[in-house]
């Protein structure tokens, strides 16, 4: 069923969801945080974590069931042909939404903060033909990069801990300010920030050895990745005072233009850098999880002859997100979808698949 | 063939897509090293640049250009002076921000949002205060053979190394900036002669200038700050006579002073709020010290030092209790008091923030300065 040579390890797939979960949320995500949760961001952001790893179990849990079929394949054993299709289809179109508006945001802080005479379109170009060179690729060849380049988070980490020369632990006091209904209301915003722990419904049948390893593997990465974003809000959080956080949207790349080594005089610029390679294979991970659906239903399978048209959709959907009140409603239409899609659907299907006992091969 | 038409056209395609849109040449360039800013009579802003020229000689040295110009924001003053002067002005290499006295006891966040917003002007630019005008001391153009942006950044910087004034950069300031519960601090610069004098620090509070502190007592307020640069040197009478000040009346004069340089340093501070929200704060230094010189004694009996321990320490914390009243009165809270009590007393804090300047000259300072000679050089 799943060629050999795509068939990737169980530490590969924590790279994997390690790298599409680290997306362009976490420049903004502390400003976000401040604004509902003030000093106790952090604190939301390990109760998102938290969630995130129920999630998972429910989805592993599902996967589980049918060790051999990717979402596509498995959707419609659980819920008939025409139904099942139907929300294959849906599922194709939240990967899309969600790379869209990915790209859509990387194409908004680049502009910016660094190309600021660019026009948006070669920007997203730019990135997409990027994107696309990566994910016409098999699984292997794309876990492999993923692997490598998780590199550049021990970087980034490494640059915030410039940012502790100025720091003030006071800022974050007192930390129940907001009271412990906001924390957890915030913890809901910081959920999307750590999209895409879902390649997990596409990657399981690729992975090889027993479920048991690969929810471990899943649990790791984003364990990993919660506490990265802890990091990186608690960094944000003593640096900047609460009355200045609400002006700074990107608190991370902030922080770092003030300060300048012996060669180097922008240090944000360099963190930039980083972060477009992360966010770039984010991209790649939603494309890839869409383009193995089109790959099926139009393609027999080759994923790569999806992907350039998938590009073009991508392109326009960023195209079409700039001004605010369109991505306003991308957020909205995202977090909405998010539930559906990875919340409430794979559990009214875990459910029916229980109780039909409904397994794959 | 597919493929090779593909790659043409990517190719010209990548020619022509590299760079050309946000591409700024060095060259098409004139840098700004630093910029002044001083109150004009019409309510408007006089701004003085000093712009960097390096001629294309090998042999020349590079020169400096001053230019003042006057518009209502400083962005709109910096768009005058480009009017005036060929290629375009940029401020990647800003490296000070010069702000006139008169201007600074006005509110200065105005003044400095244009360098906040902007994403390409360099955040890492050291400020200070000017006294007179900054137009004055930027109109130097040299003091002595350096050329005045490079002698004031540097000097600033060597300031910094000696304790003597706060390591401020604007991104530094700007949490404090808009943070009720503290102010900030910013050297301060003084014409002397053909030269800069920098050794004292101006005093903020709500953005706005309200006094300064002596050298010494600038000195003193860093140390209670916990900011101890790399070399923290005080001098100290330690006449038993009291303060006599003439060689004529003291002829031993010059054997009372000591010089000595502060080698560790631990501070401490606590808020407490008492009864009645008397707000009470205890701040405890500890200084391990080396004498420098001091011709009077011979530092080898364990009396002696431990008489000179004594005195310093009484003579430190009166400098300290001295630091702390002038800050009162500037209304100044550099040590973030209300900041302490936004965090830890937030109740207290509630009910004090609305007229937290004038709180602020109520709450009680009690400085305890510990001084202990370790070190007396290679005599004794």
């Amino acid at each position: 069923m799943i060629p050999e040579k795509s068939k990737i390890t169980q530490g590969q797939l924590m790279f994997f969801i390690i790298q599409s979960q680290v997306g362009v949320g976490i420049l903004t995500l502390p400003h976000k945080l401040q604004e509902s949760a003030k000093g106790a961001g952090w604190i939301s952001v390990l109760i998102a974590g938290l969630a995130v790893q129920v999630i998972i179990v429910i989805l592993w849990a599902l996967c589980r069931r049918f060790p051999s079929d990717t979402i596509y394949g498995f959707l419609p054993k659980i819920t008939g042909k025409f139904l099942g299709n139907l929300l294959c289809f849906l599922y194709i179109g939240y990967f899309l939404f969600s790379a869209g508006t990915v790209l859509a945001k990387f194409a908004d802080v680049v502009g910016r903060w660094v190309l600021l005479a660019t026009p948006r379109w070669a920007l997203l170009i730019l990135a997409l033909l990027t994107c696309m060179y990566l994910a016409k690729e098999n699984l292997r060849v794309i876990a492999r990069l993923f692997v490598i380049s998780s590199l550049t988070i021990i970087v980034m980490v490494a640059l915030s801990l410039c940012g502790y020369v100025n720091a003030n632990f006071s800022y974050i006091f007192p930390i129940t300010e907001a009271g412990w209904g906001n924390i957890i209301k915030s913890a809901n915003e910081a959920l999307f920030p750590l999209v895409g722990y879902e390649a997990i419904l596409v990657l399981y049948p690729f992975v090889e050895g027993k479920s048991g390893g690969k929810l471990k593997a899943a649990s790791l990465g984003n364990m990993m990745i919660t506490l990265f974003y802890t990091f990186e809000v608690f960094t944000s959080l003593v640096i900047f005072s609460p009355a200045v956080m609400p002006a700074v949207s990107e608190p991370l790349l902030y922080m770092l233009k003030g300060f300048s080594f012996q060669i180097i005089q922008r240090i944000d610029l360099i963190f930039l850098s980083l972060w477009v390679f992360v966010v770039s294979n984010a991209m790649v991970s939603w494309i890839y999880m869409a383009t193995v659906g089109l790959g099926r239903f139009f393609h027999r399978g080759e994923h790569k002859k999806a992907v350039p048209y998938t590009i073009c959709i991508l392109f326009i959907l960023a195209m079409i997100a700039q001004e605010p009140s369109v991505t306003d409603f991308y957020d909205q239409a995202i977090k909405v979808s998010h539930y559906t899609f990875v919340v409430g659907l794979p559990l009214i299907l875990l459910c029916f698949a229980y109780f039909m006992r409904k397994r794959g091969t | 063939m597919k493929r090779i038409c593909f790659l043409c056209v990517m190719m010209s395609l990548l020619l022509f897509i590299a760079g050309c849109w946000d591409q700024d040449l060095l060259k098409d360039a004139r840098l700004i090293y630093g910029g002044g800013y001083d109150p004009a009579p019409n309510g408007k802003l006089r701004v003085t640049f000093v712009i960097r020229d390096v001629p294309s000689g090998e042999q020349q040295s590079p020169k400096n250009d001053i230019i003042t110009t006057e518009g209502d924001t400083p962005r709109d003053a910096r768009d005058h002076a480009d009017d005036q002067v060929s290629r375009h002005i940029r401020t990647y290499k800003n490296r000070f921000i010069l702000i006139g006295e008169e201007l600074a006891k006005q509110d200065i966040y105005p003044v400095l949002e244009v360098f906040y917003r902007d994403p390409k002007s360099s955040l890492n630019a050291r400020i200070g205060v000017a006294q007179g005008t900054a137009e004055d001391i930027l109109s130097l153009k040299k003091v002595g053979n350096v050329l005045i942006a490079e002698e004031i950044d540097e000097l600033i910087k060597s300031k910094e190394e000696t304790t003597t004034v706060p390591k401020v950069t604007l991104e530094k300031i700007y949490p404090v900036m808009l943070d009720p519960g503290e102010d900030f601090v910013l050297p301060y610069l003084m014409e002397q002669g053909a030269r800069v004098n920098v050794s004292r620090i101006a005093m903020f509070h709500n953005n706005k200038f309200t006094g300064t502190l002596s050298s010494e007592e600038s000195t003193m307020y860093l140390l209670l700050k916990g900011r101890k640069g790399k070399v923290t040197r005080f001098t100290q009478n330690m006449s038993t006579k009291g303060e006599m000040s003439t060689t004529e009346e003291n002829p031993q004069i010059r054997y009372d002073f000591l010089t000595f340089n502060v080698d560790k340093l631990k501070q401490k501070m606590k808020v407490k709020v008492q009864s009645g929200d008397q707000i009470t704060v205890h701040l405890k230094l500890k200084m391990k010290v080396s004498v420098i010189e001091y011709p009077k004694d011979r530092l080898e009996k364990k009396q002696v030092v431990a008489e000179l321990n004594k005195d310093l320490s009484k003579k430190m914390t009166d400098l300290a209790q001295k630091t702390l009243d002038h800050m009162q009165k500037a209304r100044c809270d550099g040590l973030g008091i209300g900041r302490q009590l936004m965090a830890f007393h937030p109740r207290v804090w509630k009910k004090q923030k609305e007229e937290w300047g004038s709180n602020y000259q109520k709450v009680h300072f009690a400085p305890v300065v510990q001084v202990e000679i370790t070190k007396q050089g290679i005599i004794n």
